[in-house]
């Protein structure tokens, strides 16, 4: 298998994560069970990082496959048009998993697994733009042409998309306002932060880098050959 | 409130589960691309 050592690495990393994030983590103050409902944020703060880079990433290489398929014609842009793809697809699932912890920590701490709160409803349109993404490209047999239109969407979702992410819930009323203010470096202890950036972020690193390799691996395997030695060659 | 390795059990479950089904997918898919090297060939 290639890369045996960072795919070990990862699982024996994020094993560790999830061992000194919940028994390790210092407690925080005016959590519930103790102190102990805040270290739900170690796997909820990354899981909805990952899907923000889902779909900047997903935009990056639609935006490079449309731009090679501009210069030199179809199927010069498949290798980036798959990466779009599966970029998209790890943004649905982090998404979907961001969304479920983050209603557990809602219930536990406020009381509703959901309450549209302006974050809440962020991540749900967010969860929506990805998914119909893969409405779209589950409904075109013709290659070029997802190619083309799938790109198109990944580039143009992204705008709404960083939006409603970063814009919009700092400009309302939100229950996440400590989450907002964590992520540009207040509202966080520098233990938790250490544990956040140190230990969860780069056992999620790797899970992401290598979902990415494999969804990449599977959309090669089944497109059809010519795609793949015309990019091979090129 | 429980023990805190009792809760950290089932994320590690979890995971070893997760970690497991991707080494199995991965060799998987490597075997699938010797095959297919081998058919271009």
């Amino acid at each position: 298998m290639k890369g045996l050592w960072w795919k070990a690495l990862t699982g024996v990393w994020t094993a560790v994560a999830v061992v000194v994030s919940i028994v390790y983590a210092p407690t925080s103050y005016g959590f519930t069970m103790h102190g102990n409902g805040a270290k739900i944020l170690f796997f909820h703060v990354p899981c909805a990082w990952f899907a923000c880079v889902g779909y900047i990433m997903g935009a990056v290489y639609g935006y490079k496959a449309l731009r090679q398929m501009a210069s030199t014609g179809w199927p010069s842009g498949a290798e980036n048009d798959r990466k779009s793809a599966v970029s998209m697809e790890l943004g649905l699932i982090f998404a979907v998993l961001a969304t479920v912890s983050g209603s557990i920590f809602s219930r536990n701490e406020w009381g509703m697994y959901w309450s549209w709160d302006p974050r809440q409803t962020s991540i749900l349109v967010v969860l929506l733009l990805f998914c119909a993404y893969l409405v779209l490209r589950g409904s075109l047999a013709a290659s070029d042409i997802r190619a083309r239109l799938c790109g198109g969407y990944a580039l143009i979702a992204v705008v709404p998309a960083i939006f409603i992410i970063w814009v919009l819930p700092r400009v309302v009323e939100t229950l996440h306002g400590g989450a907002n203010q964590a992520v540009v470096g207040g509202g966080l202890t520098p233990a938790i932060r250490g544990v956040l950036y140190g230990c969860a972020l780069p056992a999620f690193v790797g899970i992401y880098t290598w979902l990415f390799q494999l969804g990449v691996r599977a959309h090669r395997l089944v497109a059809p050959r010519s795609e793949v030695t015309e990019v091979t060659r090129a | 409130m429980p023990n805190l390795w009792t809760i950290a059990i089932v994320p590690l479950l979890v995971w070893a589960g997760v970690f497991a089904y991707l080494i199995t997918i991965d060799m998987k898919i490597g075997r699938r691309e010797r095959r297919t090297e081998d058919d271009d060939l």
